[in-house]
């Protein structure tokens, strides 16, 4: 897995200057249960032993199966889904209010406020 | 918009009008591709795509749910189908269960045979190791059953020790090839929980005599066969006959109408002298019941005896015995004997040495009726006393303990007895009449009587001659050395009043 972080399904994942996970889903994916079993481990794997806020970039739709690995603790402190167009917010909302994620997460369409909420969160520790 | 845009827009509308209308039809598989615009109606195609999902895992979900509790439910039913229907204990048949059977066997036109078994010795193993050692062997017992008998037959278990056997069609000699099988099997000792029981079963056999015949009576039938086993002797095989069953129901009047002859009056005490051979002096008497029977007369407890015992009515008849015999030997004291060595025997049936309170029982009628303990034996019959176990061997000691005198009836004739003897849980031994009877007349019968004379007063017990007829026999007696004697020689078993006739004159 370490050899290829994006494991095919992220346009990237990195941890960017801030301290922030950065998540980019590849365009036309759907999200199994599988692949977020995957995608979960790959951001335990970058973060080790640390906890950090993550921003998602764009969206794809979710598999109940997959809501449900979303709910459980990982690595992550906070997310923050961030997407502009109409399917973009209803993804979200399904992530938000179906199967709510185990830690906080809004969405936003503004990539600076959504920064601005998860390193306040950081802030406050 | 443009022409174009407006035909597009159309027809993706149209396209989700029909994907809700498949969606409500509940084809919650249906699916609708978004388009690349990632617009509203995208995010309605989306949003629905995902709602039909999640409905679809609900559904599937409920679903599981519901095939899981229709298997709960089944499985329930299924266990309360095997409750009603087996013994918890053995997971044998129950009564029901063998009823059932016996219906089917009816339908199927077969010749069935039935066997009842009851374990004998079951209550000894019960007493002496606990309850969980009995449940134990019981276990035990029904694992060798069931595998004595075919798939297509019914092991059941009736209650306590009893347990049938319903051989679905068989020949007579088929039947009577299952009961040895069943001796057989049982012949072997069972160890459970590191205790080895040695139990045997007497069995009744009920055999079919035509295809689809009426088996409303098998059971019970199997069931008289088994007593008339058991009564023969332990371990022994019956197979019914029309007979039994009016010996049955005469047993049946028997213990009705002694049930209430305790209780009317027909019972009566005699009492047999127990005399001093180098005195002729009368020392002790033995208490015999007697039954004043309206209609049979004067009936010896070997007519009844087995009865009482089977009846449990043995219990109230012994008590009674002992209550009738220390009210008479107070009033004797208060009258004749004063305080001269005077000791009342009374009988006492092996099954009641186990009795949780047989012991305080036998001391508080004695305290009652202001004798001393002394002045009471119990006696057992050697060849009744039912093993060595561990609440006889309690209940013996208990009443040496409290200083009531223990005596082995019939002393000679079984073997049982030998160990207590050995052991000093018994004080005194009364010979037994077959080795008394010529003993003038026949010197192997002299020698037999001598060694056991010898071994009786080498375990320090107090013999004490049966049956003694003669004169003869009486000099014999007192040649080899015995001090004590009883028989017709002295007295038949007399009234109260007669005997007080005899104290009297003894002592003046």
């Amino acid at each position: 897995m370490s050899s290829d972080p994006t494991l095919g399904y992220f346009e990237s994942l990195h941890v960017d200057a801030l301290g922030v996970v950065r998540l980019e889903w590849v365009g036309g994916l759907r999200i199994t249960g599988d692949i977020a079993e995957q995608a979960m481990a790959a951001v335990d794997e970058l973060n080790g032993p640390a906890r950090r806020p993550m921003i998602v970039m764009g969206s794809a739709p979710t598999t109940r199966a997959a809501r449900e690995v979303f709910g459980r603790e990982c690595s992550v402190t906070r997310i923050a889904m961030v997407g502009r167009s109409a399917v973009d917010r209803t993804i979200a909302n399904f992530s938000l209010f179906v199967d709510p994620p185990a830690v906080p997460t809004r969405f936003f369409t503004d990539e600076a406020a959504a920064l601005d909420w998860l390193l306040d969160d950081r802030a406050r520790g | 918009m443009t022409a174009h845009a407006g035909e597009d827009l159309a027809r993706r509308l149209d396209e989700l009008a029909g994907f809700v209308v498949e969606l409500a039809a509940g084809r919650l598989d249906a699916r609708l591709e978004p388009s690349h615009q990632s617009d509203e109606i995208d995010a309605i195609v989306v949003g629905l795509n995902m709602l039909a999902e999640e409905l679809q895992g609900l559904t599937h979900d409920l679903e599981g749910r519901v095939v899981e509790r229709t298997r709960e439910l089944a499985d329930a039913h299924a266990a309360l189908e095997r409750l009603a229907h087996s013994d918890p204990l053995t997971g044998l048949a129950n009564r029901t269960l063998l009823h059932e059977r016996l219906r089917e066997v009816e339908r199927a036109s077969a010749v069935p045979a039935v066997l009842v078994l009851d374990l004998d010795g079951f209550k000894a193993v019960n007493d002496s190791f606990g309850h969980e050692v009995g449940d134990a062997l019981l276990v035990a017992v029904a694992e060798r059953l069931r595998a004595v008998v075919r798939e297509t037959d019914t092991v059941a278990r009736l209650g306590g020790d009893e347990f049938a056997i319903l051989v679905h069609d068989a020949t007579p000699e088929q039947a009577l090839d299952i009961a040895e099988r069943i001796r057989t099997v049982l012949a072997a000792p069972v160890v459970v929980q590191g205790r080895t029981c040695w139990v045997s079963a007497s069995v009744g056999v009920r055999l079919g005599t035509r295809p689809g015949g009426a088996t409303d009576d098998f059971l019970r039938d199997a069931d008289t066969a088994m007593y008339h086993a058991k009564a023969r002797s332990r371990g022994g095989v019956s197979v019914f006959a029309p007979a039994m069953r009016r010996e049955a129901q005469a047993r049946t009047r028997l213990a009705d109408e002694l049930r209430s002859a305790l209780f009317t009056g027909q019972l009566v005490v005699l009492y047999q002298p127990i005399v001093d051979l180098e005195t002729d002096h009368v020392v002790a008497v033995e208490a015999l019941t007697r039954w004043r029977h309206p209609e049979r007369g004067f009936l010896t407890p070997d007519t009844f005896l087995s009865v009482a015992e089977d009846t449990g009515l043995i219990t109230a008849l012994d008590l009674w015995v002992l209550e009738t015999a220390a009210a008479q030997v107070a009033r004797w004291r208060a009258d004749v004997l004063g305080d001269a060595p005077f000791t009342v025997h009374v009988n006492v049936s092996p099954v009641e040495l186990r009795a949780p309170r047989f012991v305080e029982d036998v001391v508080d009628c004695t305290r009652r009726h202001g004798l001393a303990p002394q002045d009471v034996t119990v006696e057992i019959t050697e060849h009744r006393l039912l093993g060595d176990d561990a609440l006889t061997r309690e209940a013996l000691e208990g009443l040496r303990a409290a200083g009531v005198g223990v005596a082995i009836d019939d002393f000679g004739t079984g073997s049982s007895s030998l160990g207590y003897a050995r052991r000093a849980f018994v004080d005194e031994v009364k010979i037994d009449r077959s080795l008394v009877s010529d003993l003038d007349v026949d010197e192997q019968q002299m020698r037999i009587t001598t060694a056991i004379l010898v071994m009786a007063h080498a375990f320090d017990l107090v013999p004490i001659a049966e049956g003694v007829q003669t004169a003869g026999e009486a000099d014999a007696l007192r040649r080899i050395g015995c001090r004590f004697g009883q028989g017709y020689y002295w007295s038949p078993p007399v009234t109260a009043t007669d005997l007080e006739l005899r104290l009297r004159r003894q002592r003046a």
